[in-house]
């Protein structure tokens, strides 16, 4: 009698530990499954699926875009009318940044400095977004007839920003080091950087100061690949001839 | 035999239950599971001794695991964590204690014949 009831208030007790043996072994698998840190892996993943893919999407405009030309081209020969104009299309889209360009210019390269501080701030250490907008604006100050930064061809709305601890441009991630090309007269464009006083405290003083890379050379053959983005804005509209 | 059952049957209900446990509480359900887990040993210990009694064991059991967790919390409120290990720390000493007593006995009956 004494020995068949502690052994069943034994078996409810183990009844109830093995409930909460599981419960914690179940609720700790699914903290793995679903925490902070798979979340993000998840993310990444798509992060990087996704560039794949618009990477793929790019080139497809591209070529659609090149049809497109095509087309242009033989229905300009198809009809003299329109050559003119085809032109002037061709002219526009040359100042757009639509069409590859080649010509004479310059070329500077910006790079992170080699040096690792141990007590300041690293930010000083880096090339940022504003150090490339500053190069930019000078160089477009210069009358620069095409500017392409590490491959990215500006245009008129393509943005230079921040985005972690890389620069994005045309919705691309870029990294250090950063190569602008830009083509124009030389001396007009070695002129408005010397006389940028942004650029010219970046090139004389933080340069030295941080070790950061700042180089300026003339390059007598550029060629700057065409704008490959989405041309669509979704807010500005156009107002139209005055 | 009848507690190894009982384990079974528990963990057995835990799998099939999935209680969903927020993770927030996740401490909490720890060092409750492992006052459980000292409390079933020392169970099986007093039995071994001759010296189990259903009332104590269960609660014991229940009140141990009980007041495992509001240590816990208490320590949370309080601002004082540290106070979750002094809940791990009496409860996994005790639980060794427990494992070795009931090694000990088991040797005696096996190799120094019955006491």
């Amino acid at each position: 009698m004494q020995f068949t009831k502690w052994r069943i208030s034994l078996m409810v007790g183990f009844i109830v530990l093995g409930i909460l043996l599981a419960t914690s072994f179940y609720s700790q698998q699914k903290f793995k499954e679903t925490g902070p840190s798979s979340r993000k892996e998840g993310l990444m993943e798509s992060v990087e699926a996704l560039e794949v893919e618009r990477e793929r999407l790019k080139n497809e405009l591209s070529k659609t875009r090149k049809e497109v030309e095509d087309y242009e081209k033989q229905a300009a020969a198809n009809e003299g009318i329109l050559t003119s104009f085809t032109q002037e299309n061709e002219e526009l889209k040359k100042a757009a940044g639509l069409t590859y360009l080649t010509g004479t210019g310059v070329e500077i390269t910006l790079a992170d400095s080699s040096q690792l501080p141990e007590f300041e701030n690293p930010n000083n250490y880096i090339i940022h977004d504003y150090d490339l907008r500053l190069a930019v604006n000078a160089l477009l100050s210069g009358e620069a007839r095409g500017i392409d930064v590490n491959g990215q061809r500006l245009i008129s709305t393509s943005a230079i920003r921040c985005a972690g601890n890389t620069v994005m441009i045309n919705s691309t991630r870029l990294s250090s080091p950063y190569k602008i090309k830009a083509i124009g007269e030389q001396d007009r464009l070695l002129k408005a950087l010397q006389e940028d006083e942004g650029f010219a405290q970046l090139l004389q003083s933080y340069a030295k100061a941080f070790g950061l890379i700042v180089k300026v050379d003339k390059i007598s053959e550029l060629r700057l690949p065409s704008y490959k983005g989405s041309l669509h804005l979704e807010y500005a509209e156009s107002v139209g001839e005055k | 035999m009848l507690p190894l059952i009982g384990l079974l049957i528990g963990v057995a209900l835990g799998l099939i239950l999935k209680i969903p446990v927020p993770p927030s509480y996740a401490k909490y359900l720890g060092v409750a599971t492992l006052a459980a887990l000292d409390s079933a040993f020392g169970g099986i210990r007093a039995s071994l001794e001759k010296e189990f009694n259903d009332k104590l064991f269960i609660s014991g059991f229940f009140s141990n695991t009980i007041l495992a967790a509001f240590i816990v919390y208490m320590g949370d409120r309080l601002g004082v964590e540290p106070l979750y290990y002094a809940a791990i720390v009496a409860f996994g000493v005790r639980l060794f204690q427990n494992i070795a007593v009931i090694r000990r006995i088991i040797f005696e009956r096996k190799y120094w014949g019955q006491e």
